[in-house]
């Protein structure tokens, strides 16, 4: 799982609607993998960021070098980029968890795939 | 080749070449290179290739858009979205399907192999940068942020038929064709109802598409009793274009292509109109029984002694 779509997951579990955002982070095992930069998408993503979030996932994985927030002029940075695309893209967790932060439910993360899967019970009506 | 697809839909076949990729030129060989039969990871209903690159063309997929299966399968939707630039995500309920596991849908061949999974099909064209990830999800119950992020959502939701319908639900609400699938992760499986499948879709595109993002979707129809009423609307959502597939002499699946135009507000605003909207769909919801039924049987064998 990529830290993009970990700052685009939430919980649905019943009752807890926007405060199940963000998920809790935690793994075990992570990797990195190169992908092909491309600044375009990248700039794209920026807007839709949630960078307290994303700081947090960041931090949960111990990664240096991340942005505190988008510079002026981002879309012309590269340097600023190229560090947002390796932190969103290039870091994959393997194996870990997802907890929510209002009921604590935990979805596991398996050969780098979220199981979000829950009981008619616990989810949202 | 071209030709015949272009009268299955009845010439809707938008050739915006420049804008949204290359699939009038040298489309037999997309095609060909694209095949199903090459691909490493194939299921039950993995879409023809040439239907998946249509169903892109008329998402209106461009470079560096952000593309959404809600019933990936196999990927195939998000192989033809990511050979127009797309990074792509997946979702689907069932665990074995989205890690690559269990039983190999080809003939001769028992189990799946460690190479047969979404990402390895991306990778078999060189599109694995496209992938962005795929998650196992209840596309009743989505785990997204509130928020606009998909430029289009591309799926082909389960009719009931070759793949079951299926959504989580309750130890109390146990009924006929449960799973009992440790490692699948699904609690209980309960059937879910067509009409219920096409409400949510609905919805959650009005939600999280991007103004002037695009669903394309395929809906199956009794051809006997199919008006257009029953096509499902939404008010955040203009329809731009219904294409017919035939399936057997009284089934077809339908195209369907939306844009969303209004953005969304309050749920609650929407559900009592919607639910009004849907009582013509209501019959698709036995759309498995009559696909099974005599019905069509019979109906066949009158039409042939009448030819007679």
């Amino acid at each position: 799982m990529k830290l993009l779509t970990h700052n685009l997951l939430s919980s649905h579990v019943r009752g807890v609607g926007p405060r199940g955002f963000p998920l809790r982070l935690e793994a075990t095992e992570v990797r990195v993998i190169p992908v092909e930069f491309n600044p375009d998408f990248v700039a794209r993503m920026i807007p839709k960021v949630e960078w307290a979030a994303l700081l947090e996932a960041a931090d949960h994985l111990h990664l240096a070098e991340v942005p505190k927030g988008p510079t002026q002029g981002y879309e012309q940075d590269e340097t600023f980029l190229r560090k947002m695309h390796h932190v969103l893209l290039e870091v994959e967790v393997v194996e870990g968890t997802l907890q929510c932060p209002e009921s604590g439910r935990v979805f596991p993360i398996t050969r780098g795939i979220p199981n979000m899967l829950l009981n008619e019970e616990e989810t949202e009506t | 080749e071209i030709k015949s697809l272009l009268s299955l839909f009845g010439g809707q076949f938008t050739n915006n070449q420049e804008t949204y990729g290359k699939i009038a030129d040298g489309q037999r060989e997309l095609i060909e290179s694209y095949s199903v039969k090459k691909r490493h990871y194939i299921g039950n209903t993995s879409m023809d290739a040439g239907l998946s690159f249509i169903m892109a063309n008329h998402g209106k997929i461009k470079k560096n858009d952000i593309v959404f299966d809600p019933f990936v399968g196999t990927g195939g939707l998000l192989i033809a979205s990511a050979h127009f630039g797309a990074y792509v995500y997946g979702t689907d309920i069932d665990y074995n399907t989205i890690h690559g596991l269990g039983k190999a849908s080809r003939k001769n061949q028992k189990w799946r192999g460690p190479d047969e999974n979404i990402r390895a099909n991306l990778r078999q064209y060189g599109l694995e940068k496209y992938y962005l990830d795929v998650l196992v999800s209840d596309a009743s119950k989505p785990s997204w942020k509130k928020g606009t992020y998909f430029d289009a959502i591309i799926t082909d939701p389960p009719y009931g038929i070759r793949e079951s319908t299926r959504r989580t639900g309750s130890q109390k609400e146990i009924q006929k064709g449960i799973e009992k699938c440790p490692e699948s992760h699904v609690p209980v499986s309960l059937n879910y109802h067509l009409s219920d499948m096409f409400f949510d879709l609905l919805n959650f595109a009005a939600e999280t598409l991007t103004l002037g993002g695009r669903l394309v979707y395929w809906l199956p129809v009794y051809t006997p009793e199919y008006t257009e009423e029953m096509v499902p609307w939404h008010p955040c959502l203009k329809l731009i274009s219904n294409c017919e597939q035939k399936l057997s002499s009284h089934t077809a699946r339908r195209l369907i292509t939306m844009e969303k135009v209004k953005n969304f507000e309050n749920q609650d605003q929407y559900s009592h109109l919607l639910s009004d909207q849907f009582l013509p769909y209501q019959g698709h919801n036995s759309f498995r029984e009559k696909y099974f039924s005599g019905i069509t049987k019979r109906i066949a064998k009158e039409e042939k002694s009448s030819q007679e």
